[in-house]
């Protein structure tokens, strides 16, 4: 295939999958502050805080708003034009790859994210929040899932599956660090308030945005601590959320495409993720939480992020247009030879 | 809901000037009139919304939200009897015979001009003539492989060629999804109806592209280039290349090797053979014509010229689009074919004739005139519409670069029932039927036809309020 078309597909799955994350994200933590266990300003502001963080969105954050507030918070993560992670601008790239890619996926993968999109065009921030957000959250997962769905139940196991796979396990390893990363940010008030209500309410909020609540209660885990919901997350080989689930899957799709057998490889891109399926199959909890979760994560989004470069190293690269204006430019002028395409041709 | 309105001077498509409805638009008539109001506005929402789903839009350009529109379409299908078909098909075919025989002439033999039919110096000084492409045989002596030929009708109903277009024409996606817009909306209406099918387009457009294949390639490797997802076709050219189950590639997926073409794809390259360019001539190649292009590919002309790759349309079948050559072409049907045009041009003056020019001068206020390398309504005037000092200001453009002005007299476009959200009325239209040349020359039966949505409006352009219809036509038994 095509490495730009392979290079769309990627990025279409990537976006909806960073979309789908980041409403659970905002979701999860909107509920909790409404449960009442955070309550004054001050700890609005120091629970938000550290999930923009984690998403390496506090600058561009804290550059647009000089205060903290859900509604801010939620603007900004759902509905911002200026922040390219944004669910809104997640779809928007999500929409603007597929479109390209039109003749490679089905009509119904097509048509969902089109809707997607011209949903979240009508909705504005208040109109969301005034009305419960929940519900506008929900509509964008259940979307997501829905995109997902049709994938794997209308793509051919062609080079373009494979493609789709690997940037929706990326994205959701990538998130699902991320979000278990909220919890090395946010300050306990007092040392002995682990383990107490709060811990307790923060760590479920982590467990319900990665939908993992139900496994994990299901596993016979005693409480909810760090540890058991690290292992679950992290390491567990079953739940399909876990980090190591997702670069598992992330390396078949990489194997699948290059040919070369488990414990060999024909390329980086081969190499570094056959070492992170290693290092992650062979770790133990008690390891990561001696190095420290925190360290133990950002290496982990250093190494995903490794993978990501060999993969368009090796797949998709070619050379970088530099002069955009006058790309654009010149795809504007070219003559079609209708009456009906003439629009903007006046633009400049 | 009542149709009928006055048909007043012109000509109307459905209605004679009693109001009696014409035959070939009596089943329609008498399936539709029991509708209600309210049902005609149903469907149209149906429609409306089916086509913004499905992404049937193009793009409103210098809006940083990328706001897409969708191309206006109107609920009541334009109707043509099957002998008007014939007509119009024979006419189209002997047309583009013509215009094909012309190219393959003006870019070898120079025949026509040698017998003093068209003089040298029309050719020679219009905009999209390639003189780099003098003796060069195209793959099988095919220069325009798909013309989107514009037709219109006068206040008689007589069907007369607007303006040929031999480069890139587009609309025909819109042709097939209005089909299923309609067919979504009105079911029961196609029911022993006899209208003629058009879905096959795609995989005659496909087998033209193959035929042309250089020699000795078996099953050749066809992409359709486009500028991007910012051209306003866009949406056409996604389309075209998912019917025909091919890749849309642009300029930067491809490569020149040893003067081949090949696309860059994650196994490597792979050898392209047929390219099915939406691009201009000029921003093809940037070794050869424009040297800022950023969308062509480096090479390909040479790799043409060594024919290793064909392409749809050939380089330099724009200088049939001129409107000074369009006022040639009933000579070129005399000349090559020794034929008498079946569909005749509408009458036009050439600015830099020097009777032709007086007679545009002195009646500038009572004719179109028009710039010859222009579309889109744009550098044109519409004499009877226009103030004096519009008038006047055109007049001195005509006279400082006459070459490049015609001028033609104001046809009374026919026009059709149009819902105009609250009731019918007459709207003036066009009709723009797709050719393929390959291995025998193909016509889908109907074509875009476009209608100008504003009451009175002569223009057609969606720009400036147009919109499309579904087109019929009939088969032989149904005709009346």
């Amino acid at each position: 295939m095509l490495s730009r078309v392979a290079n769309s597909i990627y990025w279409f799955a990537r976006y909806i999958e960073r979309a789908e994350n980041t409403a659970r994200l905002v979701d999860v933590n909107l509920q909790l502050i409404l449960d009442g266990l955070v309550n004054y300003a001050e700890s609005v502001s120091a629970h938000w805080e550290p999930i923009l963080r984690s998403l390496d969105d506090w600058k561009a954050f804290s550059a647009e708003h000089s205060e903290v507030t859900s509604h801010k918070v939620t603007d900004f993560l759902a509905f911002s034009r200026s922040n390219p992670n944004s669910i809104y601008s997640s779809v928007r790239i999500a929409r603007e790859n597929a479109r390209q890619i039109r003749d490679q996926i089905s009509t119904e993968m097509w048509e969902e994210v089109n809707r997607l999109f011209l949903f979240l065009t009508k909705q504005t921030p208040d109109s969301v929040w005034n009305s419960g957000p929940s519900e506008f959250f929900n509509e964008v997962r259940k979307s997501s899932q829905l995109i997902q769905g049709l994938a794997s139940s209308t793509m051919p196991r062609t080079d373009a599956w494979e493609f789709f796979e690997m940037g929706k396990n990326i994205e959701r390893a990538d998130m699902t660090s991320r979000i278990l990363d909220v919890k090395y940010h946010i300050l306990l008030p007092k040392v002995e308030d682990v383990g107490g209500a709060l811990d307790i309410a923060q760590w479920t909020a982590i467990l319900r945005s990665c939908s993992a609540l139900n496994y994990f209660q299901h596993c016979g885990f005693s409480e909810i601590t760090a540890w058991n919901v690290a292992q679950l997350l992290i390491l567990s080989p079953m739940f399909p959320r876990s980090i190591r689930f997702c670069v598992r899957e992330l390396n078949k799709s990489i194997r699948q495409i290059s040919g070369s057998p488990p414990g060999e490889y024909v390329n980086e891109c081969d190499r570094l993720s056959g070492r992170l399926v290693s290092e992650l199959d062979y770790s133990s909890i008690n390891e990561i939480f001696q190095h420290g979760l925190h360290e133990f994560l950002d290496k982990t989004q250093m190494k995903l992020n490794n993978i990501h470069q060999e993969l368009q190293n090796t797949y998709i690269f070619s050379p970088q247009i530099s002069l955009l204006n006058g790309w654009r430019q010149q795809q504007l002028q070219q003559q079609q030879s209708s009456w009906f395409f003439t629009e903007g041709t006046n633009e400049t | 809901m009542d149709f009928h309105y006055s048909t007043g001077d012109f000509f109307d498509e459905m209605f004679l000037p009693d109001g009696q409805v014409r035959e070939h638009y009596r089943t329609y008539y008498e399936r539709i009139r029991g509708l209600t109001e309210e049902e005609f506005r149903q469907r149209k929402q149906a429609i409306d919304s089916y086509f913004l789903r499905t992404g049937i839009t193009f793009t409103v350009y210098g809006d940083s939200e990328g706001t897409e529109r969708i191309i206006p379409f109107d609920l009541v299908p334009r109707i043509i009897p099957a002998h008007e078909w014939k007509t119009i098909e024979s006419g189209l075919i002997q047309r583009i015979t013509a215009l094909n025989l012309f190219l393959k002439d003006v870019y070898n033999d120079q025949k026509i001009i040698r017998d003093g039919v068209i003089p040298a110096h029309y050719i020679l000084s219009a905009k999209h003539f390639r003189r780099e492409f003098l003796r060069f045989r195209v793959p099988k002596d095919i220069y325009i492989h798909i013309c989107g030929t514009d037709l219109i009708r006068d206040e008689h109903g007589t069907y007369m060629v607007l303006e040929d277009n031999g480069r890139c024409p587009s609309g025909v996606s819109y042709v097939l999804e209005n089909r299923v817009a309609m067919k979504r909306a009105f079911p029961n209406l196609f029911v022993n109806s006899g209208v003629r099918s058009i879905d096959h387009y795609p995989r005659e457009l496909l087998n033209m592209l193959r035929y042309i294949a250089p020699p000795g390639v078996d099953n050749p490797t066809v992409v359709l280039l486009t500028p991007g997802l910012f051209n306003s076709a866009y949406f056409e050219h996604t389309y075209l290349a998912r019917q025909m189950g091919i890749e849309i590639v642009e300029g930067s997926d491809l490569l020149v090797r040893d003067g081949c073409v090949y696309m860059r794809t994650t196994r490597g390259p792979q050898r392209v053979h047929v390219i099915y360019r939406r691009i201009d001539d000029d921003f093809l190649d940037p070794s050869v014509f424009r040297r800022d292009s950023v969308l062509g590919v480096t090479g390909l002309v040479n790799a043409y010229r060594l024919g290793k790759v064909s392409l749809a349309n050939s380089i330099g079948t724009g200088v049939a689009d001129d409107k000074v050559i369009y006022y040639f072409v009933p000579k070129m049907i005399k000349y090559y074919l020794d034929q008498e045009p079946i569909l005749p041009n509408v009458p036009t003056y050439l600015a830099q004739e020097e009777k032709h020019r007086k007679y545009i001068i002195e009646n500038a206020h009572k004719l179109v005139i028009k710039s010859a390398n222009e579309s889109g309504g744009y550098g044109m005037l519409i004499g009877p519409q226009a103030s004096k000092a519009e008038v006047e200001s055109f007049v001195e453009k005509v006279k400082s670069d006459p070459r490049n002005y015609i001028a033609q007299e104001p046809i009374k476009l026919s026009r059709h029932p149009t819902y105009t959200g609250k009731n019918f009325a007459g709207r003036h239209i066009d009709l723009r039927p797709f050719i393929l040349y390959g291995e025998k020359i193909t016509i889908i039966p109907g074509g875009l036809t476009r209608v100008a949505l504003r009451e009175g409006s002569l223009v057609v352009n969606s720009s400036q309020g147009g919109g499309g219809k579904d087109t019929w036509v009939l088969a032989e038994q149904h005709n009346s």
